[in-house]
This record gives C-alpha cells, structure tokens and sequence, in this order.
C-alpha cells in the first residue's frame, strides 16, 4: 500500500515499466526482482515511460478539440443489453483455453488461501477480470457440512450494509431480530465469532469497493466485523482507485493478504445494472416497478399521475422544471379529480414514497413535481396503459 | 451463475448443520462441542500439515515475548495513570480528575493500550470501568446509554454463557438495552450499587468525539459530583492542546487534568526489535531485505507495532509452508533426526541451491559421498544445520557489539540501530562494505578513554552471553588483555607526563647550524612518525576487535542450508502485503499476453494492438490515444478499424452489430474499472480519468 500509493500518484497511467522504477525509487535498497519475462522488454520499446510533465500535458487548460460526430449516425445509435447479449452469446469468445488455465491455476491456490484466512489474514483479489465465479468456486471449496458462507455482490445497486448484517445475524446465527443499530449488529456478530465454539463463517464480498459499500461507515463496519476470530473475509476490487478507500486503521484491521486474480473474463455481470454509457437505458427495470404500483393506485391517483405525464410529455423545453403543486391542483379540480388541496396532497405523498414523482422547489418558492423517467420510458408506458378510458 | 440476480446482492450458504442445531445442542450439550473440536484437531487441510506445530510453537513463543515486553513497556504509564486517578478520586475535590494519555499517531495500536489500562484500573482502583470509542457516542444520551448498558449487564460473554445456559430459548435474543438514558439512571443505578468507589470513564479517540457531547457529559458528571464520583480518561492522539481548543474554559474548569505519555511508538519498535526478534530467543529468523521491508513500511506508514506484527506473522507462516517440516527453528527438534536418510536425500539435496554450492566445494571421494551416500548426506545435513543454529546465536552477539561500536560515530555510516546493521550483515560481508571501512577509519580517532569505555561495554555484551556460547570465551580472554593493557598506559601516562626522548631531540636541534638544521629537518619528515604506547595499543585493540567481527558475523545467509532457517522471499512479501493493484490492472490491460501466455498476442506484438486482444484491451489501447474528452463515435470507428483489420481494409466500413455489441460491453469494463465516466459536455462524449500516453 505504502509504495502503491506513492507510486501512483506520480503515474497514475498505465505501465508496468514507469511504476516498477518509481517503485524502486521509494526504497532504493531493496532488491528488484531479476526476472522478467521478454514481454517486458518489447513493451519497454512500445512506449515511453511516463512521467509528471504527462499529466500536466493532459491537463493543459486549453480546449480539447474532439470531432464532432455522435453515435446517430450509425444505423442503431445505442443498443439495449438484450441485442448486446445475444450478439456476444453467439460470437465464440476469444482466449477461452488460456482463460481457463488461469482459472485453474487460481484455483490450484486455494488452499493455501483458505490457510491464510484461517490464520487470521483477509484476501483482497486484485486483477483484471470478473471475479464473481471465482468466488464462488472458492465458497463451494469453503462451506462445508459445519462452515456457512455468504457471497456479497457489491455491485448490486441497491445493496445496503443492513443486508449484510441480516443475513449474516438472521440466516446464520438464527437471531428472530436484527437490531436497528450498526455498532449493535458489529458487537453481536464479534461476540458470536470470537466464541471458540462458533462455526466458521466466510464472508465473500464481490467488489468491496462497489457503489453501495464505498461510504467509510460501510467500509469500517465491513472491516470491524472481519477482526472476529472465525469470520473470515475475503473481498474483491476493480476499480483503479479502489485503495484509496483503504487507510491506515482499516488496513491493520482488516489485515490484508493481496492477492494477484486476473482472469482475464469480462464483467458481465457486473455490468448488468444498466449504468453504461454506450447501453441504451431501456429503463426496462423502472417500467415494470412503475407498473406495478400503478396497478394498485385508485382512479383518481392514476388521473393525477396522468395530468402531470401530459404535462410533461408536453412540455418543450429542454431543462423541464417540473409542474408546480398550483398548476396541478388547478388542473386537478377541473377534472374533478380532488376537491381540496389536502386531498391532492395525501395523494401526492403516496406518490413521493414510492419515489414516482419527485419534488423540487423552483426559483420562485413554489414546489414543482415531475417524474424522474426519461420521457421515452414515459411514452412507453402511458401507450400499454389507455388512460382515456379513465 | 449461482451468485447473480437482479434482484438481490446477498447469498447464503447454510451448512447442513440443522437449523435446530442450537436447540438441539442442550440436551447433550458436550457432543457437538466435541465433534468441533476433533475436526480442528483433524484440521481443516492445512493445520494436517506436519509443519503446523512447529509454525504454532514458534508463534506462540513469539506472542508471549510480546506480551511481556508490552507489560513491561506500559507499566509505568498505567502505573502512573492508576496512581494519579486513585490520588484524585479519593480526595474531596471539586474537580473531575481526568487522566490525558498521549497515545500517538499510530491508531491501531490504541486498543492493545486501552485494553491494558482498562485492566489495571479494574483491579487497581474500581470495578466500573466503562471504555467508550466515539463510533458508539454520537449523542449525550447514547454515552449515557453505553455507560449504563457497561455498568448494570457487564460484559458481553457474560452474556452469551447466560443465553446458553438458558436453554428453552429458540433463537438467541436480544441483550437487553437500558432504556431510559440520563445522568439520574446512572446515579440511581449507583445508589443502589451502595459501592464508593469511582466510576471511570475511558473516552479512547477524544479527537473524534463531538465537543458538545463531551462537554454535556462533563458538566452533569460534575453537577453529579457527590452521588457519583467520576473520573475520566482521555486516550489522545495529537497533543494535550486539542483537550484545550475542543473544550471551553468553563468546561476545562471543572477538571484536573494530568497528561501522560506512552512511549514513542518508534522506541518500542527497537525495543521490539532488539528484545525479541532479534534475540536468541526468537526461533524464526527473517532475511535482511524483507526484515527492512517490514520496518520501512513502519517507519514510512503507519507507525504501528500491531501491523508489523501482523506482517512478520505473515512472514513466518510463509516460511513454514513453504520448507515444510526441514524448516530449521530450534536446536532441540531438528526433524532431519527423526528421517531416514533416504528421504533427507530425496528432498534436500536437489531442492537447495547453498547446499549445491556446498557440494561443489568437495572435491574427489567426499564430493561422490555427499552425492550419493545417503547416510553420510544425512549426517552432514544434522552438522550443518547444528552450525547454522549456532553460527546465527554468535551472529547476534557480533551485531550487539559493532552496534556498540558504531552506534556514536558521527553521521552514523552504519546506522543508528542493530536492525540497520542486520539488514546488511545478515548477507552480505559487512566488513568490505564502505561504510564499515569508513568507521574502521573513525575508529582510529577514538580516544583512550572513548575506546576504553567501548571495549568494556563489548565486554560487557560477550560476557552476558558466554554462559551459553563458550565459543566466546577466547575472544572475552583477548580483549580484556587488550583493556588491561590500554588502563594501565593510563594510570602509566599520569606519573610520567613527558616522555624523555622527545625532549633529548628537541635539545639535540637546538645546537646546529641553519642548514645542519634543514638537513635533520628533511631527515625527520622522512621517517614516519614514532607511534606512541597508546596508539601501538589502540592499533592493536582495533585489530583484535575487526578480527572477532570478522569471525562472528559472517554471513548466515552464506552459509549452506541457511535456506532452510532464513525467510528471504521479498518479491512474495512485497507482491502479498503491499499489493499493487492498479500495476497488474494495467499490465494485463496493456499486456494481456503477461497473463493469457498465448501466442496470438505475442506474436503480433509489435504490431502494436492486435486484432487476437481481448475487447476490452483493444479499447484500453485506443483509449490511450485521446485526451481528457473522448467522442464515442470516434472510439466506436477506431475499434471497428481494428477489428475488422482482416477483412477488406475499407474506410468507413459500416459497424456490424457484432462489434458494436463488443464495443459495448468493452466500454461498459472501462468505466466499471473506472477509466471513464459519462459527461453531459457535449452528446456522446466520455471523461477519461487518467492520463499519460496521448499522442498529441
């Protein structure tokens, strides 16, 4: 951590080359390794080394020009994960035989990993390369007839550390309740693993540094509970700036063994949750919960939804502020939807629990509603549900 | 996969222990204990592995010497600490007494330190010792709720023998939770206690507590003065300033404030160092360059003793595993005894490079016989591991001496501490180092008394040690020749003050002529100096001294077989316990030919980007090319370029759903690994987040 941290602040960029010689700067003493494979040398020729100037070269203040082309003009601007899964099925996957050699010689290191663990140490994996089925190669070799394991896939957008603690306080230690405070949930689950008469538990966490676990509460909580004698953690990164998340006090707790794992295999899963640039938000996700709870709205709620859909969809503007409440209520009581504006605000606060409509206040004071959905989405979901027959 | 799903991040894997397996556990309740117990015996793999005792022996000797060198490092602060809190509580004073304790910078060791003050004061001053860290106290009335909690249920375990004893219970329940919050609960709690002594409460991280609720709980502590005596312990990492400017004077007013300061946490890693790693007693010896490794990671990050400790834990277990039952750790259980000579044949003989070296050193019959007489093989093996042991206990000693002798050199040229010479002496010679001859040089400077002193201490060293090494014996016998003989010019020099014949010369001088005189003047700078006795004596001590240096730290890592007994595996360690994520990120995005070892991409290598990298290497290289804003169009046109390279080379080829599928997903990895994130500048345009390698 020491030297990488070092090391990168001056090359952030690429390179095995520029990184080893910085590496080498910081502690000059210590020996470098002899050997390095031919490849070294040919990458030595490919590229210069990179130095501070670089950075400051790509941070000149001066515009960057780039073209002005945009993806419209190919035949199909974005493509929906769908198309992309069923075009990289049908295509045959490059490098499958050397991918599964290093699976395999990865595999062949498990024992001496679960050694390490059970000695006190956690694994972080490192590497580039989808973890996700590596992990759970290793959990079928850890849980046994005695050991539970939990896999935890921190790239689930909406996991949160309460998931976390319930399962490992109620399906594994049959607690009926989870208690509601954090350090609470920590001192059970320490109390519990410090017994020398627990079970092993093996906390495998895909992407400890994924969006839902990066916030320091998370990580120190994360980290707390791995101190127990019989929890045993074992985590993976892959973004580039992943340890930095890592200081001093959760470093010595989580007392880290790293460990090189690229398998080379692409983050299909990982990339799954709709967030890419290039993949078209078809928002398939949030129509069906938009749905769902339209399902359950009365008449009068779906004809209040509806107004400020029109609205929206009507609306030219590019930066849409929303309806104000004022508007809406007019509106509203034209139609003979609500007769007071009570009423149309206990409506509306059931909208704004289920995150339908979100509330903003505009520049002149007044709450503004909109619906937080791209207006395609929108379109699409006012055509499957006729809301003329209302 | 098992693991994926859309609509859950967690996954549990019971084992097939039942779900009633706790209910069932009461009615014969020492069964499943048992059962547990075999299996760790029987182990879990490795714990089978016939090295296994020997890494926990070594272990739990290195544990208990580090417990008793804490113990005896903190004694004097918690000593103190206990001493002034009992002096203060007990007299009637208005004041809260409050305990400073300057912890230092080097965060996780606090708890090690809170651990042994909460101990001391329990059994010093009073039972009620409530340890609180600012994670469980964001507000007044949680403080107040974690010292109640503390004070009426005690201690956890106590709490888990409860729930087990009671055995109708289902599932284990919640510990019960004081309620009510206040500083009365406390003081009724106190009452009815119907005990005088204090109440001491330990905040461990002052820094991180919100003023106000320190200040909220310092002014009811002292309102509460007389139904509850309180006394505070403040665990500080910064200076005794930060008490100050975190809390008003009309707070500060209401205590009385001692500061204490533990010991530097640098001086208790030499202290660590000298006493117990490299100390005789320690069976694990740990090669020169990751020994500074582990300091230097000290020195330069963290400060902290628990981590390094950690790591030199790491360390051993390596070396375990890795020589398996031929590491060499202790005189008295040499495995190689209990083997027959044919398996120590097998396995040493070709693994080791230094035992290789050794053979090659014989020449004729002796030679044949270390190659194939088995029995003899073995018995070299016992003698040179027997040497190794030995050799590495006179080694010590030897560093223990030259630090004497260098340590007060100016600028230091070896080092201030031992571990500064060990680093270097333990595989190389240190006596052909520049460095040792630049103190070799110094040395000549020293003074009578300086070197007198020097040579005692040296004496002093050897001496302590002889009891178990009689090789040092003979080198204690010539050295205090040596001492004598340098005591005794000095008590000679002060009866005599001048000696007679450079007063005869002075006087045979004087009466010549001018060019008589410039003739004898020619004459006397010719011939070197006369050495007077002192400097005779010192040439000689100094001789004596670099001789004994010169036998008793030759190199361990030198000697055949030191494989077995040093760990010296520094790419291991540096690669498993600093990491370097992002170099192997980068590596394999720009090299994937480094992990795949196939031949398509090494041989188009030159090429620069081959067709045969996996996607998203093709969009990483692409990638380098641009600036701080990439046009995805661009991107997408570029990476088609490559892929397609085979078929017919034609500009603007259209972009196949294929390889704009590929595209995708490549992108889609870059900005997961975090090389770029989506902009609202300008339509279909991405930021790159690092930088380096554009070709404008």
């Amino acid at each position: 951590m020491l030297c990488e941290s070092d090391s990168d602040a001056i090359s952030e960029e690429s390179e095995s080359e520029s990184e080893e010689e910085v590496f080498n700067d910081v502690r000059d003493s210590v020996e470098t390794p002899p050997k390095k494979e031919e490849a070294k040398i040919k990458i030595k020729k490919q590229t210069k080394s990179f130095s501070a100037e670089d950075y400051f070269d790509a941070h000149v203040s001066s515009k960057v020009i780039t073209s002005n082309h945009s993806l419209r003009k190919l035949e199909k601007p974005r493509l929906d994960q769908d198309t992309i899964n069923d075009a990289l099925q049908k295509m045959p996957k490059k490098h499958e035989k050397e991918c599964k050699i290093i699976f395999k010689n990865l595999e062949s290191k498990f024992r001496r990993w679960q050694c390490l663990l059970l000695e006190g140490f956690s694994l972080l994996l490192y590497g580039l390369g989808s973890k996700a089925s590596l992990l759970n190669s290793f959990r079928k070799l850890v849980s046994s007839d005695e050991d539970d394991a939990i896999v935890i896939n921190g790239f689930f957008p909406t996991l949160t550390l309460r998931d976390i603690f319930s399962a490992i306080i109620r399906d594994t230690l049959d607690y009926a309740v989870v208690p509601g405070d954090e350090n609470e949930c920590c001192n059970i689950i320490l109390r519990h693993f410090n017994h020398s008469d627990s079970h092993h538990l093996y906390l495998l966490i895909n992407n400890i540094d994924g969006q839902a676990l990066q916030s320091s509460k998370a990580q120190n909580a994360i980290a707390r509970i791995s101190m127990a004698k019989k929890l045993h953690l074992v985590a993976s990164i892959d973004h580039i700036n992943a340890p930095l998340l890592l200081d001093q006090c959760l470093l010595a707790k989580l007392n880290l063994v790293w460990q090189d794992s690229t398998t080379m295999l692409p983050y299909y899963e990982e990339t799954a949750f709709e967030n890419s640039v290039m993949v078209q938000q078809s928002g398939k996700m949030v129509l069906s919960s938009l749905h769902s709870v339209f399902q359950s709205l009365t008449t009068n709620a779906k004809k209040i939804l509806n107004i400020l859909m029109e609205n929206q969809l009507n609306a030219q503007e590019a930066n849409y502020p929303g309806m104000s409440f004022r508007d809406l209520y007019q509106e509203a009581r034209e139609q003979f939807v609500v007769s007071s504006n009570l009423a149309l605000r206990a409506q509306l606060t059931e909208f704004l629990d289920h995150k339908l409509v979100k509330m903003k206040k505009g520049f002149d004071g007044s709450e503004m509603l909109h619906l937080p959905l791209p207006p395609a989405i929108l379109k699409e979901f006012k055509s499957t549900h006729n809301f003329d027959s209302l | 996969m098992e693991t994926s799903s859309m609509s859950k991040g967690v996954f549990v894997y019971r084992g097939k222990r039942s779900k009633g397996g706790r209910k069932s556990r009461s009615p014969n309740k020492s069964s499943p204990r048992k059962i547990r117990k075999t299996r760790e015996e029987e182990g879990l793999g490795y714990s089978q592995e016939t090295w296994y005792p020997a890494y926990k022996c070594v272990l739990m000797s290195l544990e208990d010497q580090v417990q008793n060198l804490y113990t005896d490092m903190f004694a004097q602060l918690l000593e103190n600490v206990s001493v002034f809190l009992g002096r203060t509580s007990s007299t009637a004073i208005n004041e809260i007494p409050t305990a400073v304790v300057l912890t230092g910078i080097n965060l996780p060791d606090h708890a090690v330190i809170f651990e042994a003050v909460e101990k001391k004061l329990i059994d010093d001053i009073s039972p009620h010792v409530v340890l609180l860290s600012s994670r469980t106290c964001s507000t007044a009335r949680h403080l107040f709720g974690q010292i109640l909690n503390k004070c009426q249920f005690g201690d956890s375990e106590m709490e888990i023998e409860s729930a087990e004893d009671s055995d109708d219970i289902e599932t284990p329940q919640l510990r019960k939770r004081a309620t009510k919050c206040t500083f009365s609960e406390i003081s009724l709690w106190y009452k009815n206690q119907g005990s005088d002594k204090p109440v001491i409460v330990v905040l461990t991280d002052f820094e991180a507590f919100t003023p106000s609720v320190v200040e909220d709980f310092i002014y009811l502590a002292s309102e509460y003065k007389s139904e509850v005596p309180v006394a505070l312990v403040f665990g500080v990492a910064t200076t005794e300033t930060t008490v100050h400017c975190a809390l008003p004077h009309r707070i500060m007013s209401r205590l009385a404030m001692e500061t204490f300061a533990t010991k530097n946490s640098k001086d208790v890693l030499s202290h660590l160092i000298n006493e117990v790693i490299l100390s005789s007693k320690c069976l694990f010896r740990i090669g020169g360059t990751v020994f500074k490794m582990l300091t230097d990671i000290f020195l330069f990050y963290d400060f902290s003793i628990q981590s390094f400790l950690q790591k030199f834990k790491f360390c051993m277990l390596n070396h375990f595993a890795k020589r398996g039952v031929f590491a060499v750790y202790c005189k008295d259980d040499l495995t190689v005894d209990f083997m027959t000579s044919k398996d120590v044949a097998k396995s040493i003989v070709p693994k080791l490079k230094s035992f290789r070296l050794f053979v090659e050193q014989h020449r004729g019959q002796e030679k044949l016989d270390l190659l194939t007489n088995d029995d003899h093989i073995k018995e070299t093996v016992i003698r040179l591991e027997n040497e190794l042991l030995d050799h590495f206990d006179y080694f010590l000693v030897g560093l223990k001496c030259l630090h004497e002798m260098t340590a007060s050199l100016p600028q230091h040229p070896l080092g201030r501490q031992v571990s500064d010479l060990y680093f270097e002496a333990v595989s190389k010679k240190i006596w052909e180092m520049p460095e040792y001859l630049k103190c070799a040089s110094l040395w000549k400077h020293l003074s009578g008394t300086e070197l007198e002193e020097q040579l005692d201490r040296i004496l002093l060293i050897l001496e302590g040690a002889s009891n178990e090494l009689a090789g040092l014996n003979e080198w204690i016998a010539d050295i205090t020749i040596v001492n004598a003989k340098l005591k005794r010019i000095f008590t000679g020099q002060r009866s005599a003050s001048c000696s007679p014949k450079k007063q005869n010369k002075a006087a045979e001088l004087s009466g010549l002529s001018r060019t008589q005189l410039q003739q004898q003047l020619k004459e006397l700078s010719k011939s070197s100096p006369v050495q007077n006795k002192f400097e005779l004596v010192r040439n000689e001590a100094l001789e004596l001294v670099d001789k004994m240096f010169r036998s008793l730290l030759r190199p361990p890592r030198e000697m055949p077989l030191h494989e077995l007994m040093l760990f010296d595996d520094l790419e291991l360690a540096k690669k498993e316990l600093m990491g370097n994520s992002r170099l192997a990120l980068n590596k394999a995005l720009f090299n994937p030919h480094h992990y795949l070892k196939c031949k398509c991409c090494e041989q188009k290598y030159e090429e620069g980007i081959s067709t045969s990298f996996p996607d998203v290497c093709i969009s990483y290289h692409l990638h380098l090319e641009f600036m701080k804003h990439i046009n995805l169009y661009d991107w997408l046109q570029s990476f088609n370029l490559i892929v397609e390279r085979n078929a017919e080379e034609e500009e603007d080829s259209p972009v196949s759903t294929e390889t704009q599928a590929r595209f995708t997903q490549s992108i889609a990895d870059m900005q997961f690994l975090g090389f770029i994130k989506p902009t609202s500048r300008k339509a279909d345009h991405v930021l790159r987040l690092t930088w380096g390698n554009n070709c404008a």
